[in-house]
C-alpha cells in the first residue's frame, strides 16, 4: 500500500527558524568584511569609498541581525511566511538540480545540461510519470532549441555531445 | 516641449521593426500579466540580454510594451479565477470576481480592458507633456546635485519598495557596495575582482537582474508549491463573440463613470511620478478614494464597476507617470523601470538628465510607444482575452523549468559567458534568502545599477570642492535636494512607525487567493 504524501508540518519557531532569519544580515555581514580585508590593496578615494560603504552595511546589518532574531522570537509576521521541512527540502533539491546543470553545461553542452535540469526540476515538483517527464522535457527543451539557437543564433557551449 | 524631438520619436516609433516589438511586447506583457509565476519586472530582465542586440528604441519599446500590456493581462486570472497575475491586480480581484460570481466576466473585462486603454493614454500624454519642462531642469544639475538626487532615489526606493527602512536600507547599500567590484572609476584599478577576470569589467548585471528577479521568484514558486494544494482551476469560458459584445458594454459602462476614470487616472499620474511607490500601492489607494467618494460605498467589493475602473485607470496611467523620474533623474519609478535602467546603461547611455538630450527621440518614441500599445489593448485585448484565459493554467511544474532555461540562456547570451550564469544562480540564491526573510531585492537591483554613477559624481564632487563637505551644500538647488533626501527619510520613518502600530486587518471574504509582486 502506498504511503501517503508527507503533510507539510510547519516548523516551530525555534533554532533553525532563527538561523535562517539571521542569514540575509550574516551575509552582509561577510560581504562587508572580505571588503574591509581587501580594502588594503586599493589606495585613494577609490578605498575609502567602498571602506564608508562596508562599515555602513556592518552597523546596518548588525540592527538588522538583532531585530530580525527578535522579530523571529516573537511571530515571522514579516516574512512571507514559514517554510515546511518538505518545502525546504524541495528547493534544496532544486538547487542542486541547478548546480549540477552548470556544472554540466561546459563538459555536456548547453541542451543536455538543459535536459538534466529540466527533468531535475520536474522530479523535485513530483512528476513521476517517465512518459510524461520525457514529454515534458522534449518540448521545453526543443522548443528552447528552435527559440535561442534558430531564432536568436546564440552560441551556446556545445560540450564534448557536440550538441548545439 | 520640444515638439521635433516628440516628431522624431515619433518617426522612430512608426518603423516597422519598432511597430513589431510593440506588437510582441504587448502581447507578451499579456501573457506574463496572466500567469502568477512571472511578472513584468521578471519578465523584462528576462529579455533584457536579448534587447540589448536591438537598437536603443526598439529595446526601449519592447519593455514598456510588455509593462503595458501586463497591466491589463493581470487583470485577467484576478476577474475569472481570484487569482491576480500581477501584484496591482490583487485591487480588479476585489471587485472584478464578483462580476465572474454572478456571471459576468467577460463584462468586467471589458471594463478594465477600457478603464486600462484610457489608463495608459493619459499616462502617456502627461508625460510627453511633463517630461520636456522637467527634463530641461534636472539638466542644471552638477555631480553634486545628481549625486544628491541618486541618494534621494535610494532613500525612497530602498523604503517604498519593501515592508521595512532597515532592511531596504540594507539591501540598498550591499548593492551600492557590490557595485564598486571591478575598475575604479576615476584611476581604474583592479577592486575586489580576487583575480576573476569576468569580475574585472564589474559584477555584470544582467545576469545578477536575471537571478534576483526570475530565478528568486522560480525558486519561491518551488518552495510555496504544494503537491496536492490548489485545485484545478474552473476557469470560465470566453468566446471571441461574447468578448466582442462584452468589449462595447465595458466601454459604455466604464465612460458611464467619467468621474471616478479622472481621479483614477490623476492618481496614477501623480503616484507614479515620485519614485519608489509603483503601480500597486497607487492602485489601492486610488480603490480606497473611489470607495470613499462614492454614493454606494456599500456595492466595493461586490462587484461595482467603478471598483474595477479605480484600479485599473489608476494602474495604467502610473506606468505612464513612472518613466518621468526614470529618464529626467536616472531614479526608477518602480521595479520594471529599474530594467528600463540598466537597458539604458547597456546601450551605453548614462541614465539621467542627460538621456532626452543625447537619447531624446528613442526617449519620446518609447513614450509613445506606451499610448499607441494602450489603444492595442482594445483589440488584441478582445482577441487574445480567451486563449489568455486558458494560459492561467499553465501547473508551476511546467513554468518553473521554462523559466529557469530561458533564465540560463539569458545569463548566458549577455557575454557568452558561462560564469554569468553563475552569477544569475548566486544571485538568484541570494534574492531567495532576502526575499523569503521580507527583504526587498530592488534596492539591491538599485545599488548595482546606480552605484557606479554615485561614486562617480561622489569623487567628481569632492574633486571640484577640494574634498570640502561643504561644497555639497553650494548651491539652492543642492540645498532644497538635501532639504527633500532629509524630509522624505522623516516622512518614510514616521510612516514607518505608524505602519508598524497599526497594522490593517485584511478581509478574508475578498482576499485574492494567490498573485505575485
Amino acid at each position: 500500500m502506498p504511503s501517503p504524501p508527507a503533510p507539510d508540518a510547519v516548523t516551530r519557531p525555534g533554532v533553525a527558524e532563527r538561523t535562517f532569519a539571521s542569514v540575509p544580515a550574516l551575509i552582509a555581514f561577510a560581504l562587508a568584511a572580505v571588503f574591509l580585508l581587501r580594502a588594503d590593496r586599493i589606495s585613494g578615494p577609490e578605498a575609502t569609498y567602498p571602506v564608508v560603504l562596508a562599515i555602513a552595511v556592518l552597523a546596518v546589518g548588525a540592527v538588522n541581525l538583532v531585530r530580525d532574531l527578535l522579530t523571529t522570537a516573537r511571530s515571522s509576521d514579516e516574512t512571507d511566511g514559514p517554510l515546511t521541512r518538505a518545502a525546504v527540502l524541495r528547493v534544496l533539491a532544486f538547487v542542486v538540480v541547478l548546480f549540477a546543470a552548470l556544472v554540466l553545461l561546459e563538459p555536456a553542452g548547453f541542451f543536455p545540461a538543459m535536459v538534466v535540469m529540466v527533468v531535475g526540476g520536474l522530479v523535485c515538483f513530483g512528476v513521476r510519470r517517465p512518459l510524461v517527464i520525457a514529454a515534458a522535457t522534449a518540448l521545453i527543451v526543443g522548443c528552447a532549441y528552435l527559440v535561442f539557437v534558430r531564432l536568436l543564433v546564440v552560441p551556446f557551449p556545445p560540450g564534448f555531445l557536440g550538441i548545439t | 516641449m520640444n515638439l521635433d524631438t516628440i516628431s522624431d520619436g515619433f518617426g522612430l516609433l512608426l518603423q516597422p521593426m519598432p511597430l513589431m516589438w510593440l506588437v510582441i511586447g504587448l502581447c507578451l506583457g499579456f501573457l506574463v500579466g496572466v500567469l502568477p509565476g512571472l511578472s513584468t519586472s521578471n519578465t523584462a530582465a528576462l529579455l533584457l540580454p536579448f534587447a540589448i542586440g536591438l537598437p536603443t528604441e526598439s529595446s526601449l519599446i519592447l519593455i514598456v510594451s510588455i509593462y503595458a500590456g501586463a497591466q491589463f493581462g493581470g487583470a485577467v486570472p484576478a476577474i475569472l479565477v481570484n487569482v491576480p497575475g500581477e501584484a496591482g491586480a490583487a485591487v480588479t480581484a476585489l471587485d472584478g470576481y464578483q462580476f465572474t460570481k454572478r456571471g459576468e466576466p467577460a463584462l468586467a473585462i471589458g471594463i478594465a480592458r477600457m478603464a486600462a486603454a484610457i489608463g495608459g493614454v493619459v499616462g502617456g500624454v502627461v508625460v510627453l507633456l511633463l517630461l520636456g519642462p522637467l527634463g530641461e531642469f534636472a539638466l542644471t544639475f552638477g555631480a553634486r546635485e545628481l549625486f544628491v538626487v541618486i541618494l534621494l532615489g535610494f532613500v525612497v526606493a530602498s523604503s517604498l519598495m519593501g515592508e521595512s527602512v532597515r532592511k531596504g536600507l540594507m539591501v540598498g547599500l550591499l548593492g551600492l557596495l557590490l557595485a564598486t567590484v571591478g575598475g575604479g572609476p576615476t584611476t581604474g584599478q583592479e577592486r575586489f575582482t580576487f583575480g576573476v577576470l569576468e569580475l574585472y569589467e564589474g559584477i555584470s548585471f544582467i545576469p545578477a537582474l536575471v537571478g534576483l528577479f526570475a530565478v528568486s521568484e522560480m525558486l519561491i514558486l518551488v518552495a510555496r508549491h504544494r503537491r496536492n494544494g490548489r485545485p484545478e482551476l474552473d476557469v470560465p469560458t470566453l468566446s471571441l463573440g461574447k468578448e466582442l459584445r462584452s468589449a462595447i458594454r465595458g466601454a459604455r459602462e466604464t465612460l458611464r463613470h467619467k468621474k471616478v476614470v479622472g481621479q483614477s487616472n490623476a492618481l496614477g499620474v501623480v503616484l507614479g511620478l515620485i519614485p519608489g511607490i509603483g503601480t500597486t500601492i497607487a492602485s489601492f489607494v486610488s480603490y480606497s478614494l473611489a470607495k470613499r467618494r462614492s454614493k454606494t460605498p456599500e456595492r466595493f467589493g461586490k462587484g461595482t464597476p467603478e471598483g474595477v475602473i479605480a484600479a485599473e485607470a489608476c494602474d495604467s496611467s502610473a506606468v505612464g507617470a513612472t518613466l518621468v523620474p526614470t529618464l529626467t533623474l536616472g531614479i526608477p519609478g518602480s521595479a520594471t523601470m529599474a530594467v528600463v535602467l540598466a537597458s539604458l546603461y547597456l546601450q551605453g547611455i548614462q541614465p539621467g538628465p542627460q538621456v532626452l538630450i543625447s537619447h531624446g527621440a528613442e526617449a519620446y518614441a518609447a513614450i509613445l510607444a506606451l499610448i499607441v500599445a494602450s489603444i492595442l489593448i482594445m483589440p488584441l485585448g478582445v482577441l487574445l482575452a480567451s486563449p489568455l484565459a486558458m494560459v492561467t493554467k499553465v501547473p508551476a511544474k511546467y513554468l518553473v523549468p521554462i523559466v529557469l532555461l530561458a533564465c540560463f540562456a539569458g545569463a548566458f547570451a549577455v557575454r557568452y559567458s558561462l560564469f554569468d550564469v553563475g552569477v544569475a544562480i548566486m544571485f538568484g540564491l541570494l534574492g531567495l534568502v532576502l526575499r523569503l526573510n521580507g527583504y526587498p531585492v530592488i534596492p539591491l537591483v538599485l545599488g548595482l545599477v546606480l552605484g557606479p554613477l554615485a561614486e562617480e559624481n561622489l569623487l567628481r564632487s569632492l574633486e571640484l570642492g577640494n574634498n570640502s563637505v561643504g561644497y555639497f551644500f553650494g548651491s539652492t538647488t543642492a540645498v532644497v535636494l538635501w532639504a527633500l533626501l532629509v524630509a522624505a527619510a522623516g516622512y518614510l520613518f514616521w510612516q514607518y512607525r505608524r505602519r508598524r502600530s497599526a497594522e490593517p486587518v485584511p478581509d478574508k471574504e475578498n482576499e485574492p487567493v494567490g498573485g505575485n509582486a
